[in-house]
């Protein structure tokens, strides 16, 4: 199929090109909500720690770390999603998180909780339960494509003669007497 | 899988330092104790010796100001919040302090809405009741019926049994 592999030149065919350029773009734009996220969150840790605790889920002190550490750990991790060998554990944590924000979410919402996000910072607007965890799902949907894609990432089919080794960043590639097909 | 599990633990352990600093040279960090008052809070008991003419705003939504709110406060709720407004506008002025509270400690409405007042309209003196609403009404200060909402006030919200 010349949309996956060019049977000619071996240089993966425009489907495969386009599903790379898109989780490239995928990876680029996650990447930088997150950091975005935590910035505004570690400028203003007074604000981001009312915003913990209007969801009432732990007791103030508790609160007052992860105010701190939570940000950080946004950015970090936003950051390891750039880098190919942080990539499967900075998607693996965020997508814990998400997991987290949308539990709590949910939670606050069944409880009547008028709660301030603080997902990007403060919010004056009234909470809109839905679309917060809409956004909050598309985000995690995104993280556990990337995380997939990671995971996944050379376990394909090798074409003939081609050997498939293991590289440091945990990806398997194919590989011929010519060098290492790009992907 | 060795080396996953050590990247993992990495990134979890790599936000402590800059939290660490953080935590020690941002300016806005909040106190470590929940009574302690952080910048631009003010005690209920405080407020009552209040010598500054202030604003009281009630940040909950319009049904919670509906049944019961601290005497002359002023409903602002960040869902209403552009029709609203025009009611703190029409009794505000440069000198008068805003004192604003919304539902508890934990709620951030009151905290958000001081800080829209301070970046969007320049307000300064704007400032948030610690423990809000519930700080009130388990006081034993008596609820009263609002007439006039923004009405002048220097730290005289109607009291009975303070001690």
């Amino acid at each position: 199929m010349s949309g996956m592999i060019n049977s000619k030149t071996k240089q993966p065919g425009w489907i495969m090109r386009g599903a790379l350029q898109a989780k490239t773009l995928l990876v680029v734009i996650l990447a930088g909500l997150f950091v975005y996220a935590g910035i505004i969150k570690l400028i203003q840790p007074d604000t981001f720690l009312s915003d913990i605790e209007s969801y009432r889920m732990m007791p103030y002190s508790l609160a007052w770390l992860v105010a701190f550490y939570l940000p950080p750990l946004e950015i970090i991790c936003g950051l390891g999603l750039l880098l190919p060998q942080l990539r499967k554990a900075s998607a693996c944590i965020l997508l814990l998180l998400m997991i987290a924000f949308i539990i709590a979410i949910a939670v606050a919402w069944g409880r009547g909780l008028n709660i301030a996000c603080g997902c990007f910072g403060s919010s004056t607007e009234a909470t809109n339960y839905p679309w917060l965890i809409v956004r909050d799902l598309l985000m995690a949907g995104g993280l556990a494509f990337v995380l997939h894609a990671t995971l996944t990432r050379g376990v394909r089919q090798a074409p003939k003669g081609h050997k498939r080794t293991r590289h440091g960043d945990g990806g398997i590639r194919s590989k011929t007497t010519a060098g290492v097909i790009p992907r | 899988m060795m080396k996953s599990i050590l990247t993992f633990i990495l990134l979890l352990a790599l936000p402590v330092i800059p939290a660490a600093l953080n935590a020690w040279l941002n300016p806005n960090v909040p106190p470590w104790n929940p009574m302690q008052l952080a910048g631009g809070e003010v005690a209920l008991a405080d407020l009552l010796e209040w010598a500054d003419d202030y604003i009281l705003i009630d940040a909950r939504s319009p049904e919670s100001y509906q049944v019961e709110h601290m005497p002359d406060a002023i409903n602002l709720y960040a869902g209403e919040f552009n029709t609203q407004i025009m009611n703190l506008l029409d009794v505000w002025s440069p000198e008068r302090s805003i004192v604003i509270y919304c539902d508890s400690r934990q709620c951030g409405a009151s905290e958000e809405l001081a800080q829209r007042l301070r970046q969007d309209f320049q307000m300064e003196n704007v400032f948030v009741l610690k423990g809000g609403w519930e700080s009130y009404r388990t006081s034993n200060i008596v609820p009263s019926e609002t007439t006039r909402p923004g009405a002048q006030r220097t730290g005289s919200l109607p009291t009975l049994n303070i001690e």
